[in-house]
């Protein structure tokens, strides 16, 4: 039981790591038409700080595993909610500090063609890893609860240990994405 | 019957059941819009479709054959039979699988619904940007395309995993990796090929409805965006996906040549380790699709001889096919026909895509008639009497009665030479230059005549399609009683009852080589006691 | 491609012949096996199941090393036949003339300021460099006699040797799915000797002299989407009407007769349904005028 869902997660995560693959190679491709609007865009510290807390969560949800304590998958909750906060905040940032991008306003038509490009792809990119996260949370929530109603043995174990790989996948995807759009843009 | 049974069921025969059966009803719908063009090219210049209708006939086509029939039929066939094959009660996750039948039914709906909503998608089956775009493509079509492909990709992601873990952790003792059933091998490499592949189509998808929904810019070259990269991404997906459509065919004739040849498969271990070269290799061919883009010539030769290298595993796979025939006591059923047809047919459609990995002759056919007769020598020739075949064959373990050999027959020959009078003549007009995707083409030498066999072989073809229908259904009235095992088979879903009882086995025999029956009707000489047979 | 008329296309059908005469030894192989067994091996009433045979190392190796060897062999005849009809990549001189593919006409540019649509003259003999390029989706610019076929897309440029060796008039055909009138979307080349090609582009690239019917042409807002001068190279949706009279044909491989154009200039969309030039309901009297004014532009 175990073994079949460990393995079933990890070939589903295999399917995941490729489809991420794809989107921060559309990324790279893109990279040297954006890269000057990723320049004056990004906060590298802020994104920094966000990054932390994510990893911390990576943390947080194996002890959660190991000893199956409540506070811990709470703990990651919380940590998860905390990036996507910066996630929004980011994007809100965004949207205000440069009126050129125009991903959220269709008909907007004074642009500038690198700017948008970068809001393509960047906001594609971490949209969907956004996205990926609010999924964990969820499924989290949802062990959290089951935890709370008594409802835990050994099924509820393998689960969480399921759901751990998955949160660490996407964590791993973050540490990619940062190192890619963050790091390698300000060098 | 139970309707609600059904449809709540989380059954792995039921599911697959289902699968084929919605692969069927799409077959027969992707089927009636083939006669549709059919009809609309029989002759030059005719007006019984307009452009916009013809340009939606055709995308909705190509989609729906391939992910609408070969698809569900493929994972049907596998959903109903790995578990069976490997002696086990069920898949590992019933849930799941039944959500990825469903999944493939939304996807289904969302497709064609849009015929509904203001028209169908019209931009061909790999949907080329910017022609895709909101631009160009205004309506909605695009997007219900992209999003029903989304579905039935989740789908089929689902159930690869669900194949994976499956075969790696509920077969039978004894067997052992190297005594898989090659359907179940090939199902599982196939499954590791789709993991890989499926993921591109979806960023790739992800990418134009963000394009479309949301004015992002990524195959829009007025913004800087990259028409090819649409390109690669869609084909690095789309050429595993042809590769994803035959292998499970591949498996199901490397079950059917021995049994009814009475020998086990030839070079079982070439078949096999073939096949993953295969899967390895068509993931680095994708180019090929590409070759008439003015890319770099060295760039180009690269995806050229992997190309060609392809030949080689897919050659050996042939020859021991052949080879299982030779010295053996062949048995012409219905299932053997199609079986034995499938290997020329396949061999011819595989040469004629040879043909293309040849950068100069793709430089002059690509996007012709020729592609179109490479296409359906592969797809029908290959994969769909690969189906034939197999539907013959497991029927009877399906419905517990044999199909009409006599309909069987007199739809083989129908089948046969309705298939080859459509398409072979497409060869030719694909080098007298008749473009692809035309709706319609001026009065030029032969280009009438040809086409008009070809429309006149195409409706051979579907009335054989249609006997094929009509045995299915009368069978499992009229039919003969099968018994568990009416083709003195190897494998362990034989020794299930006919249909099998929900968990499948009563108790699963031991498996100590491939052919545990055989071992078990042959206790004088089992398998295992032969050399080389284990 | 049957009938090729240039080296280049030439090259192209006999490494196809080549590659036919392999395939069909190939297959006809395949088939004999079949066949073979089919006939001899074929079950007899009482026949018992043979003896199982499992496989045949040295008979799997053969058949693995001789495709091998086969496939390399084609593969380098492909790259000496790439190398010979293939246009560099990145050309160190100008193209001889720019072809733009539209939806859904072909634009034919030379260096002199001519500008066609449809008919492309080319001079017999010589090999010209074209360059390729799209206005919009993705085309192909395929003339199957004369050349390799090329992808038209959108901000990239693509380019080919065209040439013919002898005079004469080759049908091409656009051969990427580009919208509803791809299947319209077809062209000629006109390949003349060296004199009356350079007449002709000379021609070409002048201006008619002033017609009164110009000012209808006009106001009728035909200029939104036609250029009327040879140098006017705005982005036009329609194509270049300059010289309208000196072509063989129209759009829907109409001939070019007084009563087609006007045919043509009211219902356009009976004619290729899709199009993207409307279809107008002109008074009897400046159908008349329009017609004669571009029965002028030649
Ligand atoms: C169903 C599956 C399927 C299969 C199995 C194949 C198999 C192959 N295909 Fe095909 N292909 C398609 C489905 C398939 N194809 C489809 C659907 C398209 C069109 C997509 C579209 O545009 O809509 C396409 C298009 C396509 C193209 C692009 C054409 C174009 O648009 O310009 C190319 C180019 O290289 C190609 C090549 C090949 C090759 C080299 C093989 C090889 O795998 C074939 C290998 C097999 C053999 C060669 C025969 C057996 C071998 C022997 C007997 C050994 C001895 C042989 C030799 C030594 C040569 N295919
Ligand atoms: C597995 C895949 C598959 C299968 C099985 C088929 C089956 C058929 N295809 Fe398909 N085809 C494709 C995959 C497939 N096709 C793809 C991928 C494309 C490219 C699309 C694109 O360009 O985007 C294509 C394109 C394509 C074209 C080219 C369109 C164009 O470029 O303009 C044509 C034209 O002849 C064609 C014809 C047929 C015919 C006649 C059949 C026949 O075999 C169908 C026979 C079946 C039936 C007819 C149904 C069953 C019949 C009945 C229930 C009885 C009723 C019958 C009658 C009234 C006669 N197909
Ligand atoms: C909205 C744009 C538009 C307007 C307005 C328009 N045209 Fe056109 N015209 C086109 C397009 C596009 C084509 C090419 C059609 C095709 O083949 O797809 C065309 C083709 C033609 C042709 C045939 C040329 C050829 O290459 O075969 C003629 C002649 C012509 N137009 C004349 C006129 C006249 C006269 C008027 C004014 C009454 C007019 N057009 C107005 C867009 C326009
Ligand atoms: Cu232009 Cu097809
Ligand atoms: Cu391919």
């Amino acid at each position: 039981m175990r073994q079949r869902a460990r393995l079933g997660m990890a070939m589903f995560l295999l399917s995941e790591a490729v489809f991420f693959f794809m989107l921060i190679a559309a990324f790279v491709y893109f990279r040297t038409q954006s890269l000057a609007a990723a320049r004056v865009n990004l906060s590298l510290g802020a994104a920094a700080v966000f990054t932390a807390c994510l990893l911390a969560s990576s943390f947080t949800m194996w002890r959660a595993a190991v000893t199956g304590l409540r506070g811990w998958l709470a703990g990651t909750i919380g940590l998860g909610g905390v990036f996507l906060f910066g996630q929004a905040r980011e994007y809100q940032r965004l949207s205000i500090a440069d009126a050129g991008w125009t991903f959220y306003t269709p008909y907007q038509t004074t642009y500038s063609p690198t700017k948008s490009l970068f809001g393509t792809t960047f906001l594609t990119l971490t949209g969907l890893h956004a996205l990926h996260v609010l999924v964990g949370i969820v499924m989290l929530a949802i062990l959290l609860g089951l935890a709370s109603s008594r409802r835990s043995g050994r099924r509820h174990t393998v689960v969480v240990e399921t759901v751990a790989l998955y949160w660490y996948f996407v964590d791993i995807v973050w540490v990619a994405i940062f190192a890619i759009v963050y790091l390698w843009t300000s060098l | 019957m139970n309707i609600q049974a059904w449809l709540s069921t989380i059954d792995h025969k039921k599911i697959g059941v289902l699968y084929m059966l919605t692969a069927l009803f799409f077959f027969v719908v992707g089927g009636l819009e083939a006669m549709a063009m059919r009809a609309q090219l029989s002759a030059p210049n005719l007006k019984f479709l307009s452009p916009e209708v013809y340009n939606q006939i055709f995308t909705m086509h190509g989609t729906t054959m391939i992910f609408l029939v070969v698809m569900p039929a493929l994972v049907g066939f596998g959903v109903y039979l790995v578990p069976l094959m490997i002696g086990a009660s069920d898949m590992a996750f019933p849930r799941l699988n039944a959500l990825g039948y469903w999944l493939t039914v939304g996807g289904g709906f969302l497709l064609y619904v849009s015929f509904l909503a203001g028209g169908a998608p019209d931009a061909g089956w790999f949907s080329y940007a910017p022609l895709s775009e909101k631009t160009y493509s205004p309506h909605a079509g695009s997007d219900y395309w992209a999003l029903g492909l989304l579905l039935l990709s989740a789908g089929s992601v689902i159930a690869a995993v669900n194949f994976v873990v499956t075969i790696a952790s509920l077969r039978a003792p004894g067997m052992t990796i190297r005594r898989l059933p090659l359907f179940v091998w090939i199902t599982l490499v196939n499954s590791v090929l789709i993991l890989a592949a499926m993921p591109a189509l979806n960023a790739a998808l992800v990418m134009l409805l963000s394009d479309r929904l949301l004015s992002a810019h990524f195959f829009d070259p007025t913004h800087g965006g990259s028409p090819i990269l649409w390109q690669h991404y869609f084909w690095i997906f789309g050429h595993p996906e042809v590769y994803i459509m035959v292998l499970p065919a591949f498996g199901m004739i490397s079950e059917i040549i021995p049994v009814f040849s009475r020998k086990p498969i030839f070079g079982y271990g070439f078949v096999a380790a073939s096949t993953l070269a295969i899967a390895f290799l068509s993931l680095g061919v994708w180019v090929h699709h590409m070759f008439a883009v003015a890319l770099g010539r060295v760039f180009i030769s690269v995806f050229a001889a992997a190309s060609m290298l392809i030949a080689v595993p897919t050659g050996i796979k042939i020859f021991n096919w052949a080879a299982t025939l030779v010295g053996g006591s062949i048995r012409f059923t219905t299932a053997m026909l199609f079986a034995v047809a499938f290997l020329l047919e396949f061999t011819f459609g595989g040469l004629s895509g040879l043909a293309f990995a040849i950068v100069p002759i793709d430089w002059q056919l690509t996007d012709t008639y020729f592609v179109v007769a490479h296409l359906h020598y592969v797809a029908f020739g290959g994969i769909a009497f690969a189906l034939f075949a197999g539907a013959h064959y497991w029927y009877p373990k399906i419905t517990g009665r044999l199909m009409s050999e006599s309909l069987g027959r007199l739809t083989f020959w129908m089948v046969v030479i309705g298939f080859n009078l459509t398409f072979f003549v497409q060869h030719i007009l694909g080098l007298m230059g008749m473009p692809r995707r035309v709706y319609t083409y001026p009065d030029l030498p032969w280009w009438g005549a040809l086409n008009v066999i070809s429309t006149f072989g195409a409706v051979i073809l579907g009335l054989g399609a249609l006997v094929f229908c009509c045995n299915l259904i009368t069978s499992l009235v009229f039919g003969t009683r099968a018994g568990n095992d009416p083709w003195d088979a190897w494998t362990l879903e034989w020794a299930a009852e006919s249909p099998p009882r929900e968990d499948n086995f009563d108790h699963v025999p031991t498996v100590r080589s491939r052919r545990p029956l055989w071992d078990l009707k042959h206790p004088e000489a089992p398998d295992w006691a032969t050399p080389g047979g284990g | 491609m049957f009938h090729p008329q240039s080296p280049e296309a030439h090259a192209i059908a006999t490494l196809f012949m080549y590659f036919l005469v392999l395939a069909a030894i190939i297959f006809l192989m395949v088939v004999a096996i079949v066949a073979f067994s089919v006939v001899r091996y074929r079950a007899r009433p009482g026949d018992t199941d043979p003896l199982p045979s499992f496989g045949h190392r040295r008979l799997e190796i053969t058949w693995t090393v001789v495709p091998l060897v086969l496939v390399v062999a084609i593969f380098v005849f492909t790259l000496r036949t790439m190398a010979e009809v293939d246009a560099p990549l990145e050309p160190d001189r100008p193209p001889d003339l720019v072809i733009i593919g539209h939806q859904w006409w072909w634009e034919a540019r030379y260096p002199n300021g001519a500008t066609t649509a449809r008919e492309i003259h080319i001079p017999a003999g010589r090999r010209l460099l074209a360059q390729i390029e799209s206005a919009d989706v993705i085309h192909d610019f395929w003339v199957p006699q004369l050349a390799r076929k090329m992808d038209a897309v959108p901000g990239r440029i693509g380019y080919i040797w065209l040439r013919s060796d002898v005079p004469g008039t080759f049908a091409g055909a656009c051969s990427e799915f580009c919208g509803k009138q791809h299947a319209g979307m077809r062209f000629d080349v006109i390949a003349e000797p060296e004199a009356e090609f350079a007449a002709w582009v000379a021609r070409q690239a002048e201006t008619p002299a002033y017609d009164p019917g110009e000012r209808l042409f006009r106001e009728r807002k035909c200029a939104e989407c036609h250029a009327i001068t040879p140098g006017d190279r705005r982005p036009y949706i329609g194509p270049p009407l300059a010289h309208i009279a000196s072509r063989k044909f129209l759009g829907g491989n109409l001939p070019n007769t007084s009563g087609n154009l006007t045919l043509w200039i009211t219902s356009p969309q009976s004619i290729l349904p899709g199009n993207r030039m409307p279809d107008s309901r002109l008074p009897a009297d400046e159908l008349q005028a329009l017609t004669r004014f571009l029965e002028t532009r030649r």
